[in-house]
This record gives structure tokens, sequence and C-alpha cells, in this order.
């Protein structure tokens, strides 16, 4: 194996993209199989519908399978990749060159061990719109320095202490991805993203820079975690959208509904006259910003408006229950639905509360339900399932799922 | 979780005395922790509860012999969905009156009742031993493999009749004044005409019974069916006790 000159400074290389792709419309996504991604070996998710929630204990893999629907949207987007994949568990801040190479390693199942020093993770999908599933091929090779994370890499290496293979530097504990600073780039592997028959090539650095790469995603998609509603500039845009899809009157109205105080939803600029702000008017005349409010309110306005914001595209939303009171949860999930189906999102979300399910199901199917008996059953609830030795889904649509409650009780979250 | 199918409210009057006497209390249906959708206005399940380590223990009145067949179909049938092991009934007692059948026909019966598909179970209707079955899950891939325990008891144990017949012989065999009651109650009840009251010979059956048990316990007379029933010390009546020694195998130790 040919030795790297550890101190050799190298530049980003910036890789010229073959082709774009284009985004394009492909439809929902139908199925999905994972193969070596994180906690998978290999995983099928088959008859995907356009909600699609997913249950499990912890560590069961809800999580990963939201990132790995994202990594495969995402195609040969590697920034996307890089920032909202595997490193977006630490929100996007690292120690340092090793915690951002041991984030790297563990986008790939532990028990795959490299081929010829290859980790690789592969994610096909069909989807509504292709006749072909589309085939992401990721494949990271990684250079000397990161070898001491993996013994399977460095047993046969003989080489320089490990402060030594890399760039000396100062520490730079917390320091953001985004931000990279004067941390002197430091070479520590190759990407070979392949999606279908169209592969690029990049160099690996830390702090990551890939240079100007400008490559269509398959899909769009959108992750919401828990605390993406406590971003203001995304509620700007998303109080823009709204009111240029002449959305705002019916959004204020559902709000109003089930957060009676509020009156108006309204963007007022600051005093310098630059920025802006979303605020809310009440009943009693005050007007306050949406920041100020609790989770419940700010993150209805948050995922449903991202829904007419980011159309036609891929919502990845972690515990979709999370913050909304019990009384707020069938509206909430009828609104979800009716904004799904109008705006062709498709929504992959995961969760822990039964009782968000059940107001959920029983809003869509129960009596004087969204979904009547003739519509085409969009929901799927997915349970992760890590009880024997493989992890085994439990697949249900929302209208078995909605019957498996209400007459057996079972408890979907296993 | 254990569930036994009865015929009806006799039987499971009779098991839920016994339950008692292994230390389970009734449970309201509504600390159940699953759910058995029981339709029928006949049909009624009873909870019982020892300790949190103990398993539940369900009775399911399932109205009649011929609804056994859907009644363990619907729990298997719950089994197979249900994703918490725990909460999956691995030993399933069917109940039920001998009458006239021979053991082939109840195994004919048994064989003719839907079952989930990939269920196998040798000799599923064999009165008396433990059968022991497997089938896998549904809505799950890749399936999981489901096992359990089926025990079928038909009463009485090795004679044609049924519950009331049994209890009755099982009194007389106690003791000579015992006997003298029964048989003494057998005869009025026999001498009756058949109208209005005594229309099917079930009924005559179960009214032999409840003279018997009116003369043995007359403090009861008023009382319900059920009291009466479980006024009587069955636990140390030796042929009853011996056909409920399953309790043994489900339940363990006996604290």
């Amino acid at each position: 194996m040919t030795k790297k000159n550890p101190r050799k400074k190298k530049q980003p290389k910036k890789s010229a993209p073959t082709k774009n792709n284009t985004a394009g419309d492909n439809g929902m996504y139908q199925s999905i199989s994972i193969e070596n991604f994180k906690c998978f070996k290999r995983i099928d998710l088959k008859n995907l519908g356009l909600i699609n929630i997913f249950f499990g204990p912890n560590n069961s893999g809800k999580t990963s399978v939201l990132e790995a629907v994202f990594a495969h949207a995402a195609g040969a987007n590697i920034y996307a990749f890089d920032g909202q994949v595997f490193n977006k568990r630490k929100n996007n801040i690292t120690s340092g060159l090793y915690d951002y190479g041991e984030n790297i390693f563990n986008m790939f199942n532990v028990f795959n061990n490299p081929v010829d020093g290859k980790y690789q993770f592969k994610i096909s999908a069909k989807l509504e719109n292709n006749t072909k599933k589309q085939i992401l091929l990721n494949t990271f090779t990684p250079d000397y320095v990161l070898y001491d994370l993996k013994t399977e890499l460095s047993k046969n290496i003989v080489g320089p202490a490990p402060e030594q293979k890399f760039i000396p530097g100062p520490n730079y504990p917390g320091q953001p991805l985004s931000h990279p600073g004067i941390v002197p780039p430091q070479k520590i592997g190759a990407w070979e993203i392949k999606v279908n028959d169209k592969t690029d090539r990049y160099d690996a650095y830390f702090p990551p820079n890939y240079g100007n790469v400008n490559r269509n995603p398959l899909k769009m998609v959108y992750v919401t975690d828990i605390l993406s509603h406590r971003d203001t500039i995304s509620e700007v845009k998303i109080y823009g959208q709204l009111k240029r899809s002449n959305l705002i009157g019916e959004f204020t109205s559902e709000l109003t509904k089930y957060f009676q105080e509020i009156r108006e939803i309204d963007l007022i600029p600051r005093p310098d006259g630059i920025a802006s702000s979303v605020y809310i008017g009440l009943d009693n005349e005050k007007k306050l910003p949406l920041s100020s409010f609790g989770d419940g309110l700010r993150r209805w306005f948050h995922v449903l408006g991202n829904f007419v914001l980011y159309k036609n595209a891929i919502h990845c939303i972690e515990e979709i229950d999370a913050t909304f009171h019990p009384e707020v949860q069938a509206p909430f999930a009828k609104r979800l639905y009716h904004y799904s189906k109008e705006f062709k999102n498709q929504i992959f979300a995961t969760s822990h509360s039964i009782e968000f399910v059940d107001s959920f199901l029983k809003s869509l199917f129960g009596p004087n339900g969204a979904i009547t008996d003739s519509d085409e059953d969009p929901i799927r609830i997915f349970t992760l399932d890590r009880s024997t030795d493989d992890i085994g889904i439990w697949a249900l649509s929302g209208r078995e799922a909605y019957d498996q409650r209400t007459q057996y009780n079972i408890d979907l979250r296993k | 979780m254990i569930i036994i199918l009865c015929e009806g409210t006799t039987d499971a009057i009779l098991i839920g005395y016994f339950l008692t006497k292994y230390n389970y209390a009734y449970s309201k249906e509504k600390d159940s922790p699953v759910k058995i959708p029981t339709p029928k206005r006949n049909e009624e399940i009873n909870w019982y509860k020892k300790t949190d380590s103990d398993p539940w223990i369900a009775i399911w009145t399932v109205g009649g012999f011929d609804r056994l067949g859907n009644g363990l179909f619907k729990i298997l049938s719950r089994n197979q969905i249900e994703r918490n092991k725990s909460r999956r009934f691995t030993r399933i007692i069917l109940f039920c009156d001998r009458d006239q059948r021979s053991e082939q026909e109840f195994q004919d019966l048994a064989a003719s009742w839907e079952k989930p598909p990939e269920f196998e179970c040798e000799k599923m209707a064999a009165t008396g031993s433990w059968s022991k079955y497997k089938m896998t899950s549904i809505n799950r891939t890749p399936a999981e493999e489901m096992s359990g325990e089926l025990l079928f008891v038909a009463i009485p144990p090795d004679a044609k009749g049924n519950l009331e017949t049994f209890l009755l012989e099982a009194l007389a065999n106690e003791n000579e004044n015992d006997r003298h009651i029964v048989e003494m109650s057998k005869k009025y009840i026999n001498e009756i005409p058949d109208t209005p009251y005594l229309t099917k010979n079930r009924f005559r059956e179960k009214a032999q019974l409840g003279v018997a048990l009116s003369t043995f316990s007359p403090d009861w007379v008023f009382s319900e069916t059920d009291k009466r029933l479980t006024n009587v010390d069955w636990k140390n009546v030796s042929d009853v006790n011996s056909v409920f020694h399953f309790f043994d195998d489900i339940i363990p130790a006996n604290k």
C-alpha cells in the first residue's frame, strides 16, 4: 500500500461535475431498499404511501430510515448529504478530524467490513415516475490518516504515531463545520457517489470542502427535526410562501380553531427596515413575535408551512407528534394529510406516541374521517422490530393499523 | 398470557372459581392488557390477575361449542399481529362439554375450523394433553415464527355428558348422603313434564344441578347461580379437582 505524505498540503479538489442530474418530477417513493447503511445490513420498505410513519424502540433505526431516504433523495448532492446525514446528529459541530472521520464511518453498517479498504452503502428506490430503480451507491475510501479509527484498516499498517499523521494545529473543539475558520484542510479520503450510471468522485477533506459542486438531487427533500421550528429565518420564508400562495388566510383560520387567541399572522419589518419577523396578532390587539410562542404553535406553523414552501417534495419529520397537545393532534393530522395531498408531498416521519397515531388514524379512518372506504389508503405504519436476530418490519396500511388499534389494541410501537 | 375458551357461563364460573383458589383475582376489563373483539351478545371475557410477574389469564365465554373454533381463530389471528411477545396468548385452553362426541369427532371438528395460514398443530383436539402449535406472524418481514401450546379439556374427561352431569356425578361420588341428594334431585326433575319449563334435555340437566346445589346450601337458595355454584368447595371434590389439574401446568406454584 502506498503511504501518502501526511505533511503535504493539498488543496481541495474542485470536482467538475460530469453532467447535472435533473430533479424533475420523479414522483413519490414507492419502495426503497437500504443496504449496509448504519444499523441496517439490509432493509426493504415496500408499498410506501403518501404518509409513512415509523415506530420502534430507541435505537431500532427509525431516524436512520429517514437519513437513508434523505441520502437517496440528495443523490450526488454531496454537501446536502454531508451536512444533513452524517453530521446532522451532532448539529454539524465537530471536535476534530477523528470525530468527523468517525461520523463518516458510522454511515456504514458496523458488520460490513471494508472491501479493499472501501466502505460502501447502497440505497435503491423505485419512484413513481421512473420505470427503473434509482440506485445510489456511496463509497468512501479512507486515507491512512483515519486508519487508527478502524482496527480492520490499521492492523497491517506500520506507520507514524497518530498525531504525526495529520497536519498539527490547534485543537478546535466545537468547530462548526459550516465555518471551517483557519483549520488547514486535511485530506482524509475519497468519496465516490454513483447515481445509476453516473459517477462523481470527490476528495474528502477535513474541514469538508468538495469544491464547486452543482448536482441536482434526485428529489427535493426537507428534514424537520424536533427543534427545526425554532429557526426564525424559515418562519419568514414560510410566511412569504404562504402569502404568495394566497394561503395565509386559510392557514390563519386553521390555526385560530385550535389556538384560539390568534387573530392574524403578519410580517413586520424591524425598526432598521432591513429584516422582518413573523408576528402573531392576538385578540387583545397585541402583536407578539412567533418566536415568543410555545413550541406547539411554532411547530404547526413550521411543519405545515414547509409543505407549502417545499411542494412536490419529500418531508422527513422526526418525532412528528412532538410538542402537540392531544387536542391539537387530530386537527394537525388532518391538515397534514390534506396538505400532503394538495402539495404532493410525501412524508417519512418517526414517532413514539401511540396517542398521536390513534388521533391521526381516527381523524382519517374513524367516524367522519377524511378518508372514505372508496378512497385509496395513503397511510403506512411501519414498526421496526429488533426482537429477533434480523431487523424486522411490521408494515400496515392506515386502515389495517386503525383496525388493529380499535379491535385488538395492538401496540404499534412494539 | 393464557386464555381459556369455554362454551357457557357455568363453565366460566367454575373456571373462575378455580382461578381464585390459585390466588388469581378478577380484574376489570379496562385494566386488561389487550383487547379481543367479542361482538356476540352472549360472549364475555373475564380477566384474572395474580401478581405482576404472573401471566394474565382470560376466560372467554364464546357462547357454545360451535363458536369455539371461531374464538380460537381470533386468538391465533391476534397473536399473529401482536408485536410484543408478552402480549401473545401462548397457552390456549379449549374447555367444552364432551356430550356424545368421540375423540375422533373432536379431531374431525377441530380439523374443519378456520385456521391462520401456515398454522401447524399435531393432535390439535386430543383431549387432556397439551399440543404444541407453530405459525408465523403476518404483516412482518421477515415473518416471525411463533409457537404456543393448546389444551383441549372435554368434560367429563372419560365419559359422555356435560359439565352439569359431570358435577352432579362428582358430588354424588363424594359420600352416600350427597349421592342420595343428587339422585333425589334427578328423580324430582325427571318427573316434571317438558313444558313449559324443561323443554330441552339440557335444561333438565341444569335444573337437576340447581336443585342439588340449593339443597347443599339452602342459605344460598335465593342467590344467583354463580354464587350457589361457587359456594361448593369444588377443590375438595376429587373428581372435579382432577379435571382442573391443568392449572398446575399454567400456574406452577400455588402461592
